[in-house]
């Protein structure tokens, strides 16, 4: 879409972006710039300069145990969301499917529901259960967070494909299941990575599930950070963020690349 | 042998039918064009034929075969889709081979198969690329050489060359015809260009609202409509409402006030019908004195005329101050020359006189 912008918008355009930028930027720049201060205090700009507070963390077994819970969890969580999201996507894409809108908005409450609240849901129904919620309970919590962002994903890709490309297969002889796979999915791959990437952070990120469904003994980054975070800021705690920064930018460059660039002949 | 067969053919959307019991037969190695406006049913038909709408009643015969309890990849019927609906992700020699792939065919016999269908549409430079490299046109080679290399008895047109240029078009559709008359196939094609249709055909079916309102060779439907939206669809026509009158106790025609005489039989007790003529049956002749009381002759004043070179498009306005349209054709040799202003005669042969409810 070409906007075109008259004078005064065009002026102010610029300055509003910029505006924006700096408002999302600069607290990165201050959290990324205070992990590298020789004080054992947060400061900015750093005093000195030093690598110490990010070989402390690398060397800390806890640090490298609650990254790889987290990694695990988020990895089991988005996976295990995919295994929900993309059925309900194919169905909900068609056109004339009954109850459509109903199903999608109900798909999408996690999103609209504040976190905190669907926790102590979870929570008091597991004790109505009378059960301690389990392992796979926070696994199960954050496969349900995420399954808005792959569905939503993975819908609005399967609705913009022409669906000539079904027909066309099975007027070729392929069965719809065969269709599906060869023709179809392939088509919105690209959007379902840049779906599943967003989970996977999302679900990497995620502090309030893992903090009140997780046990003490299986701390993920986010807790970890927090429960230090409740002692003592250190720098080392900028400094695990910074990584976790690089992670999300790693991944997000994944999500980010243009679903749209898989031509599609429509 | 692959004669289609439709009958009774109907689909409904809630209470409205979108086909409206349609009967007709494609015999085999056929090749008819159904004709119609936008909404009136050409591609509920078929989509009917080809299983992706379950009609609502009637039945699709293949060879007496009832097509309706197969599945789609199970009717043997090619599709060539209006927007070609070529596969994304796979090259052009990938999806012309999709449906051998399908079927399980030996690699080998594959890419045989698959190399003649690209030769034979012109496309064999071309196999590597992505559809997404290629030319509308190309395109459309594509999907046909796609549909083909399965040598399917019966392929289905929903308007393939809706989206080309006028020139393309041309050319296209007589590759399409005589690969259609060498391979045999029996085909239906969808458009909604009359030029397109009337060329292509042998057997035109003309749809309106749902129904199939009148099927025939080209020349049937041009020349004798069976009704007036039919004569309009094919192109330009006068369509003069008169009054059905009686002179030495044969029924006459009377266009406000101007007398007929047509070959064509005019229903008896018809209080009013229609006399249809086209354009170019009508013959300008030098103006003669007191016309207006003789029979298929009018005089009237050019109103317009738009030259297209082979042929003039002229406008008189006849006495009675109704237009009529002529067709008038040009050669080197013998050229009227016809400006607006000028009072002419314009003669309509009795021949060229066909009536209309
Ligand atoms: N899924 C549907 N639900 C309801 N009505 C429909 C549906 N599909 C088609 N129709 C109606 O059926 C009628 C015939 O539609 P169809 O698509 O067959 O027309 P067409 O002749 O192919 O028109 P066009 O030249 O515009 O492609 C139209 O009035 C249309 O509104
Ligand atoms: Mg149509």
């Amino acid at each position: 879409m070409i906007l075109r912008l008259r004078r005064p918008t065009r002026l102010i355009f610029p300055v509003v972006v910029a505006a924006i930028m700096v408002f999302l930027v600069s607290p990165l720049v201050v959290l990324v710039g205070t992990a590298f201060t020789t004080t054992s205090y947060l400061t900015f700009p750093p005093k000195g300069w030093t690598l110490s507070w990010f070989t402390q963390v690398l060397q800390d077994p806890t640090w490298g145990y609650a990254a790889l819970n987290s990694l695990v969890i988020a990895a089991a969580g988005s996976l295990l969301a995919s295994v929900v999201a993309i059925p309900a996507a194919v169905v909900l894409s068609r056109r004339g499917v009954r109850a459509s809108n109903t199903v999608t908005t109900l798909i999408m409450a996690p999103i609209m529901v504040p976190g905190i609240m669907f926790v102590l849901g979870v929570m008091l129904s597991y004790n109505r259960l009378d059960m301690a919620p389990p392992q796979w309970g926070l696994v199960l919590a954050l496969a349900v967070l995420t399954t808005p962002y792959i569905a939503r994903t993975m819908i609005a890709a399967l609705s913009q494909l022409d669906p000539g490309l079904e027909e066309a297969a099975m007027s070729l002889g392929a069965s719809r299941a065969r269709a599906w796979v060869q023709i179809v999915l392939p088509n919105v791959s690209k959007s379902y990575f840049s779906g599943l990437a967003l989970a996977f952070i999302l679900a990497f990120d995620e502090l309030v599930v893992p903090l009140f469904l997780a046990g003490p003994s299986f701390p993920t980054l986010p807790v970890r950070i927090y429960r230090s975070v409740a002692f003592d800021v250190s720098p080392e705690i900028s400094a695990v963020s910074s990584l976790l920064v690089v992670v999300a930018v790693v991944v997000a460059t994944f999500a980010v690349r243009d679903p749209s660039t898989a031509k599609t002949a429509r | 042998m692959s004669d289609l067969e439709i009958t009774g053919l109907t689909k409904r959307y809630g209470t409205e039918p979108a086909l409206d019991d349609v009967t007709f037969t494609v015999s085999d190695g056929e090749l008819v064009t159904v004709l119609g406006h936008s909404g009136s049913g050409k591609t509920t038909l078929l989509r009917s034929v080809a299983g992706f709408i379950e009609p609502t009643s009637g039945d699709v015969r293949v060879n007496g075969n009832s097509l309706l309890n197969l599945p789609i990849n199970r009717r043997g019927i090619g599709i060539v889709f209006q927007n070609y609906a070529l596969f994304p992700h796979m090259t052009v020699r990938q999806n012309v081979g999709y449906g051998l792939r399908v079927r399980r065919v030996r690699k080998d016999e594959l890419r045989e198969r698959v190399d003649r269908e690209l030769e034979r549409v012109q496309l064999s430079a071309y196999a590597d690329r992505k559809p997404a490299q290629l030319s509308g046109g190309q395109q459309q080679r594509v999907a046909l050489a796609r549909a083909l290399v399965l040598e399917p008895s019966i392929v289905l047109f929903d308007e393939p060359f809706s989206n080309l240029d006028a020139m393309l078009r041309d050319g296209l559709r007589r590759d399409l015809r005589q690969l259609q008359r060498r391979l045999g196939f029996t085909a239906l094609f969808v458009t909604h260009d009359q030029r397109e249709a009337m060329a292509l055909a042998d057997r035109v079916a003309v749809m309106r609202s749902g129904r199939l309102v009148q099927y025939g060779p080209p020349q049937e439907i041009y020349n004798r409509p069976s009704q007036v939206e039919v004569a309009a669809l094919l192109g330009r026509s006068n369509l003069l409402r008169c009054l059905v009158g009686e002179r030495d106790a044969t029924p006459v025609l009377e266009w406000r006030g101007q007398p007929l005489v047509a070959d064509d039989p005019i229903p008896a007790h018809a209080g009013e019908v229609t006399a249809f003529i086209r354009p170019e049956n009508l013959v300008i002749e030098p103006p003669v004195e007191g016309a207006a009381s003789r029979p298929n002759v009018i005089t009237g004043r050019v109103v317009s005329a738009d030259y297209f070179g082979s042929a003039s498009l002229i406008t008189v306005e006849a006495g009675n101050g109704e237009p009529i349209l002529v067709e008038a054709r040009h050669n080197a040799l013998s050229d009227q020359d016809i400006s607006v202003g000028a009072q002419v005669g314009v003669r309509i042969p009795r021949e060229a006189i066909r009536i209309l409810g």
